[in-house]
Parts: structure tokens; C-alpha cells; sequence
């Protein structure tokens, strides 16, 4: 086993474990912070198959930035841990015989009797090639239509989000200036003369002790 | 040497926790979008193991506009 071999695995074995205590545990803090530890030794592993543009991005994007929103929305909406894990058991026979199934076909397909060693000989690579500058020159020339076609939906998101959000509000509720009622406001508007006692009774005052 | 298949059976072993994820987490939203997040990263790493092994970069212009 080469030393690459032995950090890829290692790797592999982190995230996968990390993965596992994601859907597992019951606090949804914590399933955010192994969700954290399974981005970052996937982006170890994609630093290994060089592509280090996209693994920094992975590690700038996800951790930083999605995983924030994350904690946000989970410290935010105070979810009670008991009433989320009513249905863990029941579906647990039914969720395991899924994915074993599913990760059986893909064994088949993708094992290392089709894709090993012998089949897929791994490219030798000079130490001169900039992944950054082999990305961005295809991204802006050969792919820049899916490019802005990205860039048109993140923009239909974005509109989604504020449509989503936005409420329009009422206009008695908003205070707006209104010069004209200003103008016309006399002292019985905002004046009322109250009659009342200069000092209070002597009644009132023996009740106020006794309470 | 690492062979394209480790890589391929780490991605269906992501793949196969985040699909077990779904289906155990249906109340919680939250780890529900987690699970996704999962799937999303397992098919990523499959698109960047087979751009390092066919020496084409286009693959990892998909996995950026994801």
C-alpha cells in the first residue's frame, strides 16, 4: 500500500464514518458539525484526484458558508429532538434494504472488476498544470452557456426566495406621513382634559397598604 | 496507485448512507437537506474521479456549476 492509497482510505473511512453519524444522531447541531468533518475529508480526497480548485471551493462554500446557514436555521427554529425521531425505527429495516440494495447495484457496475487497475490505467500528470486556469478557460469559452444558464437560476431563486418572503403589508398598519391630515389636526385630536383629583383620598390610600 | 474504482466505491458508499438518510429522517427537514447535501457530494466525487481519469475538465466544470 502506498502512501497515497493509505491517505485516500483513511480519508474514505472518515468521511463515510462522519456520514454515518450525520443521519444518526439525534441532535440536528451535531448532525451539522459531522457534516462538516465529512465535507472536509471530502475535499481531501478530491485534492488527491487534483482537483484542488474545487476541493479549497468545497471547503470555502460548504463549511463556510452552507453549514453556517445550517446552524442558523437549526438554532433558529428550536426543533424538539423526542417528537423528530418517532418514525426512526419504523423505517429503519426498510431505509437499511434500500441503500444496501442500491449500493450492491452500483458495486456491480462501478466494482473493481470494470473500473480497476487493469481496466483504467491512471493518467500521468506533470507538477506545471494550474487546475484553476485549466477549469476557467473551458468554463468562459466551451461551456458558457451553462454557465449563464447557472447564473439565470440562481437569479430565479433568488426571486423565489424574496417573492416567498415578501408581505405586503396593509396601509393602516404602515405609518406613512400624511401632510394634509397634519395640517388639518387641531388640539381636540391630540388633547383630552381629564378631570381628576389633585391628591388622592384618604379611602384610596388605606386599600393601596393593605394589598 | 489508486484505482478509479476505489473512488467509484466511495461515492456509492456516500450515496448509500445518504439514501439510508432519507429514509430514517423523514420527520426532520433539517437533516432531510443534510442527506441531500450527502447525495449531491457522492455524485460530485464521481464526476471528479472520472475528469482526473479521462483527462478531461470538463467534469469538474460540472461539479463547479452545481
Amino acid at each position: 500500500m502506498t502512501f497515497e492509497q493509505f491517505i485516500f482510505y483513511i480519508l474514505a473511512t472518515m468521511a463515510a464514518l462522519s456520514g454515518l453519524m450525520v443521519i444518526s444522531v439525534k441532535n440536528p447541531v451535531k448532525a451539522a458539525l459531522w457534516l462538516v468533518l465529512t465535507f472536509v475529508s471530502t475535499a481531501g480526497i478530491w485534492l488527491i484526484a487534483q482537483a484542488e480548485f474545487l476541493g479549497l471551493v468545497l471547503i470555502l462554500v460548504y463549511v463556510g458558508a452552507v453549514m453556517v446557514l445550517f446552524l442558523f436555521v437549526v438554532m433558529m427554529l428550536d426543533i424538539n429532538v423526542a417528537t423528530i425521531k418517532e418514525g426512526f425505527t419504523r423505517y429503519y429495516p426498510l431505509g437499511v434494504l434500500t441503500a444496501l440494495a442500491i449500493f450492491a447495484l452500483i458495486y456491480l457496475v462501478v466494482g473493481p472488476n470494470r473500473f480497476g487497475l487493469e481496466q483504467v490505467v491512471p493518467p500521468v500528470m506533470d507538477g506545471n498544470v494550474s487546475n484553476t486556469l485549466s477549469i476557467a478557460v473551458p468554463l468562459y469559452t466551451t461551456h458558457v452557456y451553462a454557465f449563464i444558464l447557472a447564473a439565470v437560476l440562481l437569479l430565479v431563486g433568488i426571486v423565489a426566495a424574496i417573492t416567498l418572503t415578501l408581505r405586503r403589508r396593509s396601509p393602516e398598519t404602515v405609518l406613512y406621513q400624511n401632510i394634509d391630515k397634519q395640517v388639518k389636526v387641531r388640539a381636540a385630536d391630540r388633547f383630552r382634559m381629564v378631570k381628576m383629583d389633585a391628591v388622592k383620598k384618604e379611602a384610596d390610600i388605606n386599600e393601596e397598604e393593605k394589598d | 496507485m489508486i484505482a478509479l474504482s476505489d473512488y467509484l466505491v466511495f461515492g456509492a458508499i456516500l450515496f448509500m448512507i445518504s439514501m439510508a438518510g432519507i429514509f430514517l429522517n423523514r420527520k426532520n427537514v433539517i437533516v432531510l437537506l443534510m442527506s441531500i447535501e450527502l447525495l449531491l457530494l457522492a455524485v460530485n466525487t464521481n464526476f471528479i474521479a472520472f475528469s482526473h481519469y479521462l483527462n478531461d475538465v470538463t467534469g469538474q466544470i460540472f461539479v463547479f456549476l452545481f
